[in-house]
């Protein structure tokens, strides 16, 4: 069974009277234990398929599946709650300025769906410590405020946020876009490195063939809410057979930063 | 507008609301006379004795005033206190409802309490269980409310697209707890500029209400009552009405600049929130 599958998805918006389909007849499975990366032009349906996977919206037609039951169900919705996490975009956005960084990173353990899990240490501190390591993050640093952190460090911080339930999935929505070129390989060698050692099932999303080419196995990419090609990730970035991803391809920079990219890789491994 | 200019505009606020607090706590302990006993002292002049003179029934006017601000911060605590514990959870709710049409038909009742003015509500208030400083507080709490819904609502919408609340949503977080955690703190710097506003708001329709006698009965001076009082000597004595009625003006105008100044001091911190 796959992870999720999602059946003729699509979604429209009216927005003053005017219909946009941000995703239009999706069809696409999800197995578990892989590295899927979702490609295409900001704009592309990217960011609301993420959202119909984490039933933080729900499709217009069609319908998304997780482990075969509809994500919205009454059996799926805590199962997805507490193994489903997301790393967002923005770590202005995604990290409550208002919240220090330790009731940030904890709050998923005082979600309600993982009473009763044994997996989960009940002690919330021990937690904490274990992921901000993990992340490669003072643990000392709870009592401050996001505010307090540069861009990367929030970013880490948000990747410690999802860790802390241990979910089985990640899902990451332009992890690195809002960071400064200089600090993206570091948090992407976080991820890819987390990811390994932990036996994570990786869902990330991007504009950036360079990020999804650096963490991803198979690639499925994305244009005016329709799927235009997929498969494995080296396959289709050396042989593309859509136009749309050739011109994606060739529109990616080569920079010297890759190399270093390679380099850093591991160093965040550690075991969580 | 200038630093510095925004800064006076918060410290004068405080200021005069600082006087207005300064004196209503005193009032409760001491004032020079017996600001309620009528004397043979009518109508008489400033003096050293009598600071600000006395009114038509030989009352000391400073001892009426000190008398009167307590009056005032009463009704204004307690009306924007009704107003926002039953305003802010309503806000908050028609937030996070959206676009659901319970939401939306939540809000369009809110709308229509809007369109009813304290002013009619304190009279029918008064009509059914007689004029007192409670139906005033209650009328002018309850015209107050829909002022919180809005901006509650307001402020709700905008955080809730923020991914801090996506992000609690899919670790399971339940709605209650984004509201108290995430929604509720971010929101508190709005809601604190429009108590302050409304403070003001309902200061000025107390003394509306006081002056039309459906407010504090005359065993407790008010600001707004002085003022129909002094009206009966108005020709002989001009001045009695111009003390109460300067009093109401500097307490509007002291929560208004508090607000305003709040606002202002506050508006980066905003702007980086939302």
């Amino acid at each position: 069974m796959s992870l999720f599958s999602l059946r003729g998805v699509s979604r429209e918006y009216v927005r003053e009277g005017r219909t946009t389909r941000a995703l239009d007849d999706v069809s696409l499975d999800i197995e578990e234990g892989t590295q899927l990366g979702i490609v295409g032009e900001s704009g592309s349906g990217k960011t609301t398929l993420i959202r119909m996977l984490t039933a933080l919206d729900q499709p217009t037609r069609g319908h998304v599946l997780f482990r075969g039951k509809p994500v919205a169900s009454r059996e799926a919705r805590p199962v997805l709650r507490s193994q489903v996490q997301v790393v967002f975009q923005d770590p202005r956005s995604s990290l409550d300025p208002r919240m220090t960084v330790r009731r940030i990173v904890t709050e998923p353990l005082r979600s309600h769906l993982l009473r009763g899990r044994s997996d989960i240490p009940a002690d919330a501190h021990a937690r904490f410590d274990d992921v901000m390591d993990a992340v490669g993050l003072d643990p000392e640093m709870g009592s401050r405020y996001p505010h307090e952190f540069s861009g990367g460090q929030r970013q880490r911080i948000a990747i410690a946020r999802a860790l802390a339930p241990k979910p089985s999935v990640l899902i990451a929505d332009e992890p690195v876009s809002a960071l400064d070129v200089s600090v993206r390989a570091q948090v992407l060698n976080t991820l890819t490195g987390l990811v390994r050692s932990q036996d994570l099932t990786l869902i990330v999303v991007s504009h950036d063939l360079g990020v999804i080419r650096h963490v991803c196995e198979q690639v499925v990419v994305v244009r005016r809410g329709r799927i235009v090609e997929r498969g494995g990730a080296v396959e289709v970035f050396a042989n593309p057979q859509q136009s749309y991803t050739r011109e994606l391809v060739q529109a990616m920079p080569v920079l010297p930063g890759r190399t270093s990219m390679r380099t850093g890789e591991g160093a965040a491994s550690a075991e969580v | 507008m200038s630093r510095s200019l925004r800064e006076v505009t918060l410290w004068s606020g405080l200021v005069l609301v600082g006087m207005i607090v300064l004196t209503a706590l005193v009032a409760m302990v001491w004032t020079p006379f017996d600001p309620i006993r009528v004397t043979p002292e009518r109508l008489a002049p400033m003096s050293s004795r009598h600071w600000l003179g006395t009114d038509a029934y030989g009352i000391d006017i400073l001892s009426q005033l000190m008398s009167g601000a307590r009056t005032c911060l009463l009704v204004g605590m307690v009306s924007v206190a009704i107003a926002a514990l039953v305003g802010i959870p309503l806000g908050l709710v028609i937030g996070i409802g959206g676009d659901r049409w319970w939401a939306r038909l939540l809000l369009r009742i809110s709308d229509m309490l809007y369109a009813l003015p304290a002013l009619l509500l304190a009279i029918l208030l008064a009509a059914a269980l007689g004029a007192s400083t409670t139906t005033a507080m209650a009328a002018i709490g309850i015209a107050t409310i829909p002022v919180f819904v809005r901006m509650t609502r307001a402020g709700t919408m905008q955080v809730m697209t923020r991914d801090y609340v996506a992000s609690a949503r899919v670790s399971g977080i339940g709605w209650p707890a984004i509201a108290w955690q995430h929604i509720l703190p971010n929101v508190a710097p709005l809601l604190g500029v429009q108590a302050s506003v409304s403070f003001a708001t309902a200061i000025l329709a107390e003394a509306a209400l006081s002056y039309l006698g459906l407010s504090t009965p005359s065993t407790t001076p008010t600001w707004g009552r002085m003022i129909n009082e002094a009206q009966r000597a108005i020709y002989t004595s001009p001045e009695l009405t111009v003390w109460p009625a300067l009093a109401i003006g500097m307490a509007v105008l002291g929560f208004n600049l508090l607000g305003d100044g709040l606002r202002d001091r506050l508006d980066p911190l905003l702007k980086e929130v939302s």
